[in-house]
């Protein structure tokens, strides 16, 4: 306390991070919770329909997170450590799906996999009903596993290498190194990653809602209380019954994988040698990477398709109409670009800070900080809009129909990223800088200025990276606050789809994600190596 | 006896990493059950060779030999060349006993065999209470220890040692260097050994690998390697030396008289030929190392065909064993190490001091 | 550190700015809430200013009417909007039971004869369209997989029932949406009771490939090929087969049910006048000509022009409608429903 009454700045900072996370992370969360009655959450509870989508998500998230665990191992396995050819291009094409907005993604599957399929039907002559949670499983994991294989190549690359070569000097060979060593020392980091995929299938509502058919999911359920009946009360109720299971993941992460963890942070990074393979497992690898690699492109060349010609599914004659479209829908797009890349550099600004204060100072309240900026990754994103549609729109906080309350909702539901990357990327530069800044007559204020910040750049703009693309992607966050005025690209998309106007939809989409991409493009020009996607 | 066996031959072995030359042209042979050390500043390729023998890079060119079997393409573990890593490489997620026991479990070898072997080696090295623990539990000295176990449990033939005390304590990195030269002795067991550290090389090794820039440059015995460097780069990397630069002045069959600074130096080469190849008129470099040097005990002109000169102390300091002085003379500065001085105050006197000429090296150039 | 503190305040400052920009000058507005499409909407929109000067603001416009009611109920302790239009009457009744809006019943009604029965009874929403339920089939895949059976195009609901359509209906689910609560409400209504009506369901029910989540779900399936035939409402469905020439039949079986669009004044709404203007207006010839234009709804008022291909609002039979029984029997319908399907 006295330290801090000598930087008087520092408090200053503080006060600002903690009354920031209380308004716009804890206080919407409140008003969700006092929203329905006591006896609508009872009669929304024993219905038979909701404990049956309860099981149905709980299904899904056991089978759609193994699997995209399983195939993310896979992909980082052969992308961080084996010469497996075309490797850098399946770690490109796996980075597709982190961009996905809602609906449209879902809806190629329709397109390459239905019973009137490009792929299914007229290249196979297959009948196949993708429709069901067999469907919804396969868009999930393509869906998911890209997220899982970035954080898993992190998890393998932080494993010392001598620890590899140590044991294939003992005698351990081909698999029964990886049996042995390998995966037992990345399974910690790796079930850290599927839970924090698993929340994500948990509320992952995009997928479900094209092609789950009858075969409903909680997150579902939530939407459609509101877009069938208007029912926010059951809405709240469903997400709060999302938040339990999200949440008590979360929490397990926290506390028992995290303790778990054997990746040591050394000052001594030790080159990785690639090694060669068995070329069994080699082509085994190159087949796997292949085939869902084929998958992905198949989904978005759909997707494209979907945005030049006149009718989707039926009439194949190409067409530019769609893509005026975009021009004429220039405000939206604009929109998404502005307010997400606003968000993304808010969320990452802000979890810094927040992750230099935590991981660098002692002060009151400091665990709350901690905890309150990883919350939001448990939280699903129709969770916090339907909050932030309560708090914010009326006073004190009355921030209704403005850029505002769309920029701050998608800052705060993804500040848990950036703190993450950041709590790591300061546990790695070592104290001893501070230390020695510190001995040199440098006030806290300085040290972060000159010593962290120049340090900290990469996971910074990872962090900003991470978030602008989930901002500028989601529809669950926003569509309970945009309006004529703040309106952005996802919402026209929502409206376009129940239009029928799936060719303008699907033209808005590709421009989303081709903006996407190019911000991507340029962060990676920009950063080269230092720039770092999902590293946990 | 065996030692004259050659073990390990490496025959003009090359490495590049992107456009880096890792190992130049390096040839060596590696006696049985001898110690090597292969010696250098980082950088210098020392553990890439030691890579190489264990079988974790490629031979890109050149032969590497174990007996009379070309090894180049057989994979590290069946090479029965077993590596104690800088990091010591203990598995985090296996105890103590699954660390020791991981190779020969492997094997698959027979349950009984395998806690023979290891109470075999745990006796060595006294580490029989960590068996149940992580990693993470014990200390420094002891994971060495362990990481130690875990290499001799296989009974190696080659035994790959890579800077395995730098992560040490001084004091622990003393005693834990003698109790290695004695088990290295007592079981026989060929080894190398890599290190930036002259000292722990000189005491260590049977024979020594001065390395720099990926090329051996000197491979002899430690006293050879002290009193004969080869050239400057091993005469000042190995200890501390005084470099003497002069002119021959003449040369007989017993000694070579060297002008330094305007002196004449004595020298009584180690070298037989050196009358033949070295002529009056010559640059040549002088060694001496600062114990080799004697402080007379009373002040004594110079050039008086005794190797004494005379020259004023401009710095000392105490090293508790000895006193080491810097004296100005022959125009530069010399480093002499005083073992049990008398306590009188010699800065900023003159002094007079003796060096041995048969102590003097001359650097071939 | 102080520069980064200071570009996030400036950041926060700057957006509350954004937040303090919308003053509320102009007094001749009216703020609405539409749950219609974009068009119909801001022709709309045009069409007041030009007839009664009044400006009007669309602040929100998304097709699905249950979206735009959730956002008045989030709203409704500092309600920005004046008007609901668009959406079926049960989301007005909805709300109207919710203590969410105002009664007004406008006196166009009266003037221009307009069926009071279209109206609610307790006078908070003005029924001011009509949409009827219809049937929709692949052209394409009729005519491979059903006409080789002899059978012809289906026109009437009982055709579906038929064992040629096994897995190749597309129906929608009235535990999601409250569209689909309509259209099964239909069958209650067509047939006369409510034991016939749960036995079309369960008898269509070995033939339904999927109940779609939203009411139109079907549209783009059907056209798409996943099924032969489903049904939607009728002027949403005529509306996408128009502007995306999609492959599909409509046909607008005999005893058909419908749909009420409401319009209604919102509780605490800032301009109540103007919007009571707005509510007349959408009972004029002009505002009619306009939604059925473009949204191919049937207007209340009658003599109102059609677009090319939809068919006379007095040849499409429709059930005999009980709005209140509707309204009341929701629980019960679902669950009734629910035990038939298994959903």
């Amino acid at each position: 306390m006295k330290r801090i009454a000598k930087e008087p700045f520092l408090a200053v900072v503080m006060l600002f991070i903690i009354s920031c996370l209380f308004l716009f992370v804890i206080y919407p969360i409140v008003r969700v919770f006092l929203y329905p009655s006591g006896k609508e959450l009872i009669t929304v509870l024993s219905h038979p329909r909701y404990i049956k989508a309860i099981f149905n998500s709980l299904f899904m998230v056991v089978l759609s997170t193994s699997s995209s665990a399983f195939v993310g191992f896979v992909f980082a396995y052969t992308i961080a450590r084996t010469d497996v050819p075309l490797r850098k291009y399946f770690k490109l094409i796996s980075l597709l799906p982190l961009f996905s907005p809602p609906f449209m993604v879902a809806f190629s599957y329709i397109m390459m996999f239905g019973k009137n399929g490009i792929i299914t039907a007229k290249l196979l002559g297959l009948s196949v009903n993708i429709f069901g949670w067999h469907g919804l499983w396969l868009a999930q994991t393509i869906a998911f596993f890209p997220i899982a294989a970035l954080m898993m190549e992190g998890v393998l690359q932080s494993i010392p290498p001598s620890l590899e070569y140590a044991g294939r000097n003992l005698g351990a060979t081909g698999f029964t190194l990886f049996k042995t060593i390998t995966f037992p020392l990345a399974r910690p980091g790796v079930a850290g990653a599927a839970l924090l995929v698993s929340i994500q299938v948990l509320a992952d509502f995009g997928n479900p809602i094209m092609i789950s058919g009858d075969f409903s999911v909680v997150a579902t359920e939530a939407w459609m209380r509101i877009e069938g009946w208007a029912d926010v009360s059951g809405a709240a109720i469903l997400s709060l019954v999302l938040l339990v299971p999200s949440f008590s993941i979360f929490l397990f992460q926290r506390l028992w994988v995290g303790k778990k963890s054997y990746v040591t942070i050394t000052g001594k990074s030790t080159q990785i040698d690639i090694r060669r393979i068995g070329s069994f497992m080699r082509w085994f690898l190159f087949a796997f990477c292949s085939v869902f690699s084929l998958l992905i492109l198949l989904v978005y060349l759909a997707l494209f398709m979907g945005a030049f010609v006149n009718g989707w599914g039926f009439d194949w004659t190409p067409t530019l109409r769609y893509v005026r479209e975009i021009f004429s829908r220039s405000t939206e797009v604009t929109n998404s670009l502005v307010f997400s890349l606003l968000a993304g550099g808010g969320s990452a600004l802000f979890s810094m800070v927040a992750a230099y204060l935590v991981s660098r100072k002692k002060f009151f309240l400091r665990r709350f900080v901690d905890f309150t900026c990883i919350l939001p990754t448990a939280l699903p994103g129709i969770f916090l809009g339907i909050g932030y549609s309560i708090a914010f729109t009326r006073p004190p906080v009355d921030l209704h129909g403005t850029a505002a309350i769309i920029i701050l909702s998608l800052m705060f539901w993804n500040i848990a990223m950036g703190y993450q990357t950041g709590i790591g990327a300061f546990q790695q530069i070592s104290p001893s800088f501070h230390e020695a800044a510190s001995n040199l007559g440098a006030s806290s204020m300085r040290i972060f200025k000159e010593i962290e910040i120049p340090l900290i750049k990469g996971p910074f703009f990872s962090a900003f990276i991470v978030s602008f693309i989930r901002a500028i992607t989601t529809l669950s966050v926003i569509v309970f606050l945009a309006t004529s005025k703040n309106v952005v690209a996802t919402f026209s998309i929502m409206n376009l789809v129940s239009d029928g106007f799936y060719g303008k939809a699907a033209a808005l989409t590709c421009s989303l994600l081709i903006i996407a991409f190019l911000v991507l493009g340029i962060a990676k020009l920009a950063l080269g190596k230092r720039f770092e996607l999902f590293k946990v | 006896m065996a030692m004259n066996e050659i073990h390990l031959r490496i025959e003009n072995v090359h490495k590049t990493f992107g456009k880096t030359k890792a190992l130049d042209s390096v040839s060596l042979d590696i006696a049985r059950g001898s110690f090597t050390t292969f010696l250098g500043p980082s950088g210098c390729g020392k553990t890439t060779l030691l890579r190489m023998i264990a079988g974790f890079y490629e031979v890109e060119h050149g032969n590497l030999y174990m007996g009379d079997r070309l090894i180049n393409d057989v994979p590290s573990h069946l090479r029965n060349a077993v590596m104690v890593f800088q990091d010591y490489a203990l598995f985090p997620h296996m105890t103590i006993r699954e660390n020791i026991t991981y190779g020969l479990r492997i094997q698959k070898m027979t349950r009984e065999d395998i806690e023979k072997r290891l109470q075999k080696t745990i006796g060595y090295l006294g580490i029989e209470a960590l068996l149940d623990r992580t990693p993470g539990q014990i200390s420094g000295g002891q994971q060495q220890r362990v990481a130690l176990a875990r290499a001799l449990v296989m009974e190696p033939e080659i035994l790959l040692l890579d800077e395995p005390l730098s992560n040490l304590d001084a004091k622990l990195r003393i005693n834990i260097r003698a109790e290695l030269r004695q088990l290295q002795r007592r079981l026989k067991i060929t080894t190398i050994y890599v290190t930036h550290d002259q000292a722990e090389a000189l005491s260590l090794s049977d024979r020594i690998a001065v390395m720099n820039e990926g090329k051996i440059v000197q491979y002899g015995s430690p006293f050879e390697i002290y009193y004969r460097p080869r050239n400057t780069f091993v005469a000042s990397f190995v200890g501390i030396v005084n470099l003497m630069k002069g002119k021959v002045a003449s040369s007989s069959s017993r000694t070579i008289l060297v002008s330094v600074g305007g002196e004449p130096v004595l020298v009584v080469p180690a070298d037989k030929e050196a009358e033949r190849t070295y002529k009056p008129g010559d640059d040549i470099t002088l060694c001496v190392r600062p114990e080799t040097i004697r402080l007379e005990s009373a002040l004594r002109g110079q050039g008086n065909g005794e190797n004494v000169f005379r020259g004023r102390v401009v710095n000392s300091i105490f090293e508790g064993s000895s006193v080491r002085y810097w004296i100005e003379s022959l125009g530069m500065e010399f480093i002499v190490d005083i073992f049990d001085p008398g306590n009188e105050e010699l800065n900023n006197k003159d002094v007079s001091f003796r060096i041995n000429p048969e102590r003097i090296h001359i650097l071939p150039t | 550190m102080k520069k980064m503190l200071l570009v996030l305040l400036v950041f926060l400052i700057a957006m509350s700015a954004f937040g303090a920009g919308q003053g509320e000058t102009a007094e001749k507005k009216v703020v609405i809430y539409a749950a219609l499409d974009e068009k119909t909407t801001s022709e709309l929109a045009a069409a007041f200013k030009e007839a009664t000067g009044f400006t009007a603001e669309i602040a929100l416009q998304i097709e699905q009417a249950g979206t735009v009611a959730a956002r008045i109920k989030t709203e409704a302790s500092n309600p920005r909007a004046d008007v609901l239009i668009g959406g079926n009457s049960n989301f007005h009744s909805d709300l109207a039971r919710g203590g969410f809006l105002q009664k007004y019943t406008s006196p166009v009604i009266k003037e221009a004869g307009i069926n009071p029965n279209l109206m609610d009874p307790d006078g908070y929403w003005t029924g001011w369209y009509l949409g009827a339920l219809c049937l929709l089939y692949n052209e394409k895949l009729y005519n491979e997989k059903i006409k080789p059976l002899g059978l012809k195009p289906p026109t009437t609901w009982d055709d579906l029932l038929d064992p040629a359509y096994k897995g190749r209906v597309i129906a929608s689910n009235p535990a999601t949406t409250g569209g689909a609560y309509l259209m099964m409400a239909a069958q209650i209504f067509r047939l006369g009771s409510e034991r016939a009506g749960f036995d079309y369901i369960r008898k269509l029910h070995p033939n339904v490939a999927q109940y779609t989540k939203g009411a139109n779900g079907s549209i783009p399936l059907v056209s798409q090929g996943e099924a032969i035939v489903g049904f939607a409402w009728g002027h949403d469905t005529l509306k996408q087969k128009m502007q995306g020439n999609l492959p599909i039949v409509v046909v607008f079986p005999k005893d058909t049910g419908f749909e009420i669009g409401g319009a209604s004044v919102l509780k605490g709404a800032p301009h109540a006048e103007a919007a009571k203007k707005f509510l007349d207006f959408l009972l004029s010839p002009a505002a009619g000509k306009i939604n059925a234009r473009n949204g191919y709804r049937y207007p209340v008022r009658g003599g109102v022009e059609l677009p090319a291909g939809v068919p006379p609002f007095e040849q499409v039979k429709l059930a005999p409608w009980d709005l209140k029984k509707a309204d009341e029997n929701v629980d019960k319908w679902k669950k009734e429903w629910a035990s038939i399907t298994g959903m």
